[in-house]
């Protein structure tokens, strides 16, 4: 089986945007989300015609993104791959913010992401395969300064994913994985210098279809390296897991 | 279950004497769950007093990592927090003596919170004592003092409630259980079916009471987060809290009943710290086979010397077990293992030669390094010597090394063999530790006969038909969490605890539903069919009390037949 549909939300700038190229142009089908109409159509006329679907929505809406996903397996079939890009980033001193707009950052970068969790995970378990791949930051670790709301949802968004990963079982779904991958920064509307977003495509290829997502529920640097190192034991017990693994169909 | 609110449910004051309860149920697992349930919907006031903790919530001492090492409070913290019985049996089984922990749980639910919710039903020929071990000094009977076709619209009231999936049985006849699609079977499985079916075993899928919601993650074995799961507590006693006003204490160790001539006017429990006095028109014993035994014992009276219902010495005997052994089966590598767990059985060999052998049946346990290990552990008695633990923890752990690598592609069946009961096989409290439960049992050669016979005939119809099989557990090896029948029912109190109705032979208001009532073993998983008595008795305490009071006649209880209960709870 090969991976075949792709879900990327916030496919409608920077990294998602690039990502949607990048995967639309390699024979992929792309879902994408975002919340502006135009920048999503913007995407959909760089990517290889007919490759992307674009979708107008705000994941922090549950009922829409359970609704989108489950249109999208009604119509096209299952989903392979999730990218969860979609993230706002507004500069503000933490206390001249107002709390409208603290509010609107966590539901956006972390309800949003465990919303679209919430609707692709049963399907990708009574498959017994599927993954999520988070974009995460490590604004968490070296908190920029005015952007405390973003540092605190890409904190918990480390945290989510890990958590979602302990509670799939991983003798019994050894192909449903989620993982994170933490960019650098990286040049695109949240920022005005970096890497190019081109660059991470590649990365988060590998991550999302390839074998780079070695161990669920971990983070990713770009070289493929792990941050956060897991402690030995876990190690070991992913040795194990892996040389024991039953065989997968 | 996770995240239940059982503080909300918690009675106001347990040691409140002037309040008298409809009914205290001693125990809130498959039977309590249901009998209590059943009570809770006619408009009883009911009561569960439960040893256990909610699910979930046990908490350990802390404890430092050295002593993690040596002590074995470590390994009994861990069981409680798994929702297991912490206690330990001391067993005296042909001529060996040790003590162990047993496969039984403890908390709402008991063990059918636990383990894999296969709800099977004893087949007809279980009902009517055919067979049976041939006579041998001290053999019990194994007649059912009810009819099979008598019993049936119970099976069908629990199997409405339990919502099995699964498909029928087509070595019984009288299967008609509603069932429920069952999830896809993996390539692997659907092979291994097959070969099960090309062996003349005529493999069924078993009936598992599990909903199967949206990414259910198979949890068989272990406590259930969501109550997808179908078990005494998701489908009884949840319910009967929610729904109908039912309350549970926790952590409410029951002593011994308080008995005033021939009835029961109260429980003595510890609750909290505090010894205190439930009162109860009507008291249903349901702690399981080990524990019912053990209150009965202890709650002796003037008029009852030898404990409650044990006029005649029969409380604790005729004690039955599975006799189990545990197979391993190899598909071809390269099939996908993508697919649920406890997937088929079969009862083709149930009665054979003229004798019973038993059924073959899937286990959900997973061939993995842990189970392994805790599955040796449990076989390796305990000591109170903490290096020599260390020891043993350490050695197990290799072994489950090594097994895990021979076991990496295996598939696990269990064989159950019927155990007939005998007057010496019993539980007696234990002398050496207050309250706890011994275990005198003999596995008779004749039992030993019928498990060689299924082991054999198995193994070489399944390597006749292309499958590499390899028998694990010894000959005489029985399940110690399928214990059974220590109260047995009976229609005449010389042979028996309780009476058809589960009412205990000179008590008028005591009743005991859980599996000690069982008159046979049966090869099946019990907890269907001990439900099913519980609801039973749950009918006939509501018909009795009908018949008290005539006045209120047209106030009707449910009746197995009649009603179909769906009770459900969705939101906790």
């Amino acid at each position: 089986m090969t991976t075949r549909r792709l879900v990327i939300t916030g496919a409608g700038s920077g990294l998602g945007r690039a990502l949607a190229i990048g995967f639309a142009g390699d024979g992929y089908d792309v879902f994408g989300a975002g919340r502006g109409e135009a920048a999503l159509h913007e995407t959909a006329a760089l990517c290889l015609p007919g490759r992307f679907h674009a979708q107008p929505l705000d994941v922090s809406d549950d009922a829409a993104t359970t609704a989108w996903i489950a249109a999208i397996e009604a119509d096209h079939g299952p989903i392979d791959v999730v990218i969860c890009a979609a993230a706002v980033y507004p500069r503000a001193h933490f206390l001249d913010q107002p709390t409208a707009q603290w509010d609107e950052v966590i539901r956006i970068n972390v309800s949003g992401v465990a919303n679209v969790c919430r609707a692709v995970l049963p399907g990708m378990l009574a498959r017994y395969r599927g993954r999520i791949i988070v974009i995460g930051s490590l604004a968490d670790m070296h908190p920029i300064a005015g952007a405390s709301a973003y540092s605190v949802s890409k904190g918990a968004v480390h945290v989510l994913t890990r958590a979602i990963a302990s509670e799939i079982d991983r003798t019994h779904f050894p192909d449903v994985m989620i993982g994170e991958y933490l960019p650098p920064a990286t040049l695109t509307g949240m920022n005005g210098f970096g890497l190019p977003p081109e660059y991470h495509y590649p990365v988060v290829k590998a991550l999302a279809c390839g074998d780079a997502l070695t161990y669920s529920g971990a983070s990713y640097l770009p070289q493929g390296r792990m941050y956060l190192d897991p402690s030995p034991k876990s190690v070991l017990r992913n040795l194990r897991r892996r040389f024991l693994a039953r065989r997968r169909g | 279950m996770l995240g239940f609110a059982w503080d909300r449910y918690a009675p106001d004051a347990l040691a409140d004497c002037d309040r008298e309860w409809d009914v205290a149920i001693v125990g809130a697992g498959m039977g309590g769950g249901f009998a209590g349930l059943r009570l809770a919907q006619a408009g009883k006031s009911v009561l569960f007093l439960e040893r256990g903790e909610a699910p979930f919530t046990a908490a350990g001492g802390r404890i430092g990592r050295l002593q993690r090492l040596l002590s074995d409070q470590h390994r009994i913290d861990a069981m409680r927090r798994r929702g297991r019985w912490d206690k330990r049996v001391r067993f005296h089984i042909n001529g060996r003596h040790w003590i162990q922990p047993v496969p039984v749980g403890s908390g709402p639910g008991g063990s059918s919170a636990i383990y894999s919710a296969a709800v099977e039903r004893y087949m007809r020929v279980d009902f009517t004592g055919e067979h049976g071990a041939g006579g041998q000094q001290g053999e019990m009977s194994n007649t059912w003092p009810i009819a099979y076709d008598d019993f049936l619209p119970y099976y069908r009231a629990v199997e409405a409630m339990l919502r099995p999936c699964g498909s029928p049985d087509p070595c019984d006849p009288d299967d008609d259980c509603v069932l429920l699609p069952p999830p896809p079977l993996s390539d692997r499985d659907v092979w291994l079916s097959d070969r099960f079916a090309a062996a003349g075993l005529t493999p069924y899928r078993v009936h598992v009471a599990v909903e199967n919601r949206a990414g259910c993650t198979q949890c068989l074995g272990e406590l259930c987060a969501r109550l997808c799961k179908s078990d005494g507590a998701s489908r009884g006693v949840i319910p009967a809290l929610v729904n109908h006003g039912a309350k549970i204490a926790l952590r409410c160790e029951v002593d011994r009943l308080e008995l005033d001539g021939d009835r029961v006017v109260g429980v003595h429990a510890r609750h909290a710290g505090n010894d205190v006095l439930v009162r109860a028109k009507t008291v249903i014993l349901a702690a399981g086979a080990y524990i019912s035994p053990m209150v009965l014992l202890r709650s002796t009276s003037a008029g009852h010397p030898r404990g409650a219902g044990n006029d005649r010495d029969l409380v604790g005997r005729g004690l039955m077990f599975h006799a189990d052994q545990i197979f391993a089966v190899w598909a071809p590598r390269g099939q996908s293992t993508n697919g649920p767990v406890k997937t088929f059985a079969s009862k083709q060999l149930y009665v054979a030669g003229g004798q019973r052998l038993g059924s073959v049946q899937a286990l959900s346990g997973q061939v993995d390094v842990v189970h392994i290990q805790e599955y040796i552990r449990n076989m390796v008695p305990v000591t109170t010597q903490p290096v020599l633990n260390l020891a043993i923890r350490v050695v197990c752990r290799l072994v489950a090394l090594v097994a895990a690598q021979i076991f990496a592609g295996a598939v696990l069946f269990t064989t159950k063999t019927e155990d007939y009961a005998f007057a010496e096989n019993r539980m007696v409290p234990d002398a050496q530790s207050p309250g706890g439960v011994a275990v005198h049992y003999r596995f008779t050669d004749e039992l030993a006969t019928r498990a060689r016979a299924i082991r054999v005939t198995v193994r070489q119809r399944l390597r006749a038909a292309g499958v590499r099989v390899l028998f694990l557990s010894r000959l005489r090896t029985v399940n110690f969490g399928h214990a059974a029948g220590t109260c047995r029912m009976a229609a005449t109190p010389e042979a028996g605890v309780v009476d058809p109705a589960g009412r205990v032979w000179s008590i008028e208001n005591l009743y005991v539903a859980d599996a000690s009532v069982l008159p046979t073993s049966s090869g099946m998983n019990p907890s269907l069919t001990l439900a099913a008595c519980a609801l039973r008795t749950a009918d006939a305490i509501l018909e009795c009390e009908r018949q008290m009071q005539p006045d209120r006649a047209q106030h009707r209880g449910p009746a197995a037949d009649r009603v179909i209960v769906t009770d459900d709870v969705r939101a906790v």
